[in-house]
């Protein structure tokens, strides 16, 4: 299977103690090869549930098992290669500004040692199908918003992850280009990726008519039919 | 316009080519590192320049201490290969006296051979050495006594050097006996001083010049943090982050070696001077200590380790709480 899937059981995160936590005993199955959105207001614990799953920090109670690994074991010497296994869109696109949009998209699979020609020609490509073929050279600060959401979105791809986390991806396009950025999120989930994307725009949300689930204050509310 | 036909992220990429393509591309990446360090350098001239002073005022000390300390070794190695004896005779020893001396000495198998010097020859040595050549000349008698310089045989041990002279002390013609051993054995030991100085402020300032250069890539990796949080996130390996900042302090390194070299030059020129009139003074020629191959290699090879340290140091402590 290409896609991850990922299993949340009774999930608390708790940035202080004694605070009610941003996530409080979250159970959910991301089915591999699926496409689920998350919602909820701001501070609903979207991004907090995400930020789990990159393993970015450990829940307080309970357990995320991604594939069969439960990351609490995961030793920090496999973290990169978890990783490498991940697309990430970050709410604010997260560029590099010194570095040129080609080297942006390029950065996942400079990680990984992969050869020149091999990076250059796939960051090309996922530009060329981001729109933005022509702009390689440019700078993120040359962009506009639209374009640099769509530069870190290229980024997110172009290592083919196994398990697309999104956060707000669409968060500065217009509408026509939300749409677009969904479609292609779904022709991903089509090659069997993993996806899950977090999002307020209850709209386009509801138009892709994927499997939705929402967070508020922390608690998992409402859970899709299965 | 986002093109949306699946086939496109099917599209086949160029091949890795295997392990010799993969060689190539980490060549490049220590390429591209190597020139994005030059550059970084090149746009923080100031404080580039400011770790190069700091780490080259650290490596100066101990590098200068070992070229005094190869200085007093030049001195006293002469020495060493043949130290004398310097018999003073009492005054008023009579000619045959001396020469029946003269030839007991000679026949000691420990003894290579003898220069006499009389009290006339002595007295205008004095004079030559102090500069009091005409205040001497108005003594109406010579206050100095005769005297032999004795040079035993090669590869006399130690304690054979001190009892022959303690047998010539002896001998009721002889006055006094000054080994230069005695005065040699002094300049070791403060050679070995000096060694042993030069080695622990070279690991004292060398600790320094490590811290150094450790905040120094902090304030780069401070400056790169938003790149390495992403880098983290993006699935880079704490080797892959910790590359450009060895390269940073490898580059600190070799720009403190780069400014000790310098230090220790214009320092070298300033005593120079006065250094050889000092030891001229007291017979001496002082060979000035210089760079040669070896020293620069060691230096520039020591200061590039410890930078490549600090960087190390640096990185430990901050790589790991990246996602905090």
């Amino acid at each position: 299977m290409f896609g991850l899937g990922v299993r949340l059981t009774e999930v608390t995160k708790r940035f202080v103690s004694g605070q009610p936590g941003a996530l409080r005993e979250v159970s959910y199955q991301f089915e591999p090869g699926s496409m689920t959105f998350v919602t909820g207001h701001s501070g609903a614990g979207k991004t907090t549930l995400l930020r789990l799953i990159m393993n970015q920090f450990s829940p307080t109670y309970g357990q995320v098992m991604v594939g069969d690994v439960n990351l609490a074991s995961l030793k920090p010497r496999h973290l990169p290669k978890y990783r490498q296994q991940l697309g990430i869109v970050f709410q604010e696109h997260r560029l590099l500004a010194e570095r040129s949009v080609l080297e942006n998209v390029m950065l996942p699979l400079r990680v990984t040692g992969r050869s020149r020609q091999l990076t250059e020609s796939r960051a090309l490509n996922a530009l060329s199908i981001m729109g933005l073929g022509n702009k390689e050279a440019l700078f993120p600060e040359q962009l506009s918003t639209g374009e640099q959401q769509r530069v870190g979105i290229a980024r997110a791809l172009v290592n083919r992850p196994r398990l697309l986390l999104a956060d707000e991806p669409t968060g500065n396009l217009d509408p026509e280009m939300s749409k677009s950025v969904m479609r292609l999120f779904g022709e991903f989930q089509q090659i069997g990726a993993t996806i899950i994307v977090a999002s307020h725009d209850i709209a386009l949300i509801h138009e892709f008519g994927a499997p939705i689930i929402e967070l508020r204050e922390g608690e998992l509310v409402t859970t899709p039919e299965r | 316009m986002i093109k949306t036909e699946p086939q496109l992220w099917n599209q086949s990429a160029p091949k890795d080519g295997g392990r010799r393509a993969r060689i190539l591309a980490w060549l490049r990446e220590h390429s591209l590192l190597f020139r994005e360090t030059l550059e970084h350098v090149t746009r923080n001239l100031f404080v580039s320049l400011l770790a190069w002073i700091l780490i080259g005022i650290a490596l100066s000390l101990p590098l200068g201490l070992y070229l005094v300390q190869r200085s007093l070794s030049s001195i006293s190695e002469p020495w060493l290969e043949s130290p004398g004896v310097a018999v003073y005779l009492e005054r008023g020893v009579a000619q045959e006296q001396r020469q029946r001396l003269e030839r007991v000495l000679l026949e000691d198998p420990r003894i290579d051979s003898l220069t006499y010097l009389s009290p006339k020859q002595a007295l205008e040595e004095f004079g030559e050495l102090t500069g009091l050549k005409s205040l001497i000349e108005d003594f109406e008698e010579h206050p100095l006594p005769g005297s032999f310089d004795v040079v035993p045989v090669a590869n006399l041990s130690a304690e054979e050097f001190q009892r022959l002279s303690e047998e010539i002390s002896a001998i009721e013609e002889v006055q006094d006996v000054v080994a230069e051993g005695l005065w040699l054995d002094r300049v070791l030991a403060v050679t070995e001083l000096v060694e042993r100085l030069t080695w622990v402020l070279a690991g004292l300032f060398g600790l320094g010049a490590v811290l150094v250069t450790a905040s120094s890539v902090r304030l780069v990796i401070e400056s790169r943090l938003a790149e390495l949080q992403v880098m983290s996130l993006v699935g880079a390996t704490p080797r892959f982050m910790r590359r450009p900042f060895l390269y940073f302090g490898v580059v600190y390194g070799f720009g403190g070696g780069l400014m000790a070299t310098m230090l220790i030059s214009g320092a070298i020129i300033l005593v120079r001077e006065p250094a050889r009139q000092l030891l001229g003074s007291y017979g001496v020629e002082l060979a000035v200590p210089g760079f040669d191959g070896t020293i620069l290699a060691f230096l520039f090879l020591s200061a590039a380790l410890i930078g490549a340290i600090g960087a190390l140091a640096a990185c430990a402590r901050r790589l790991k709480s990246l996602d905090n």
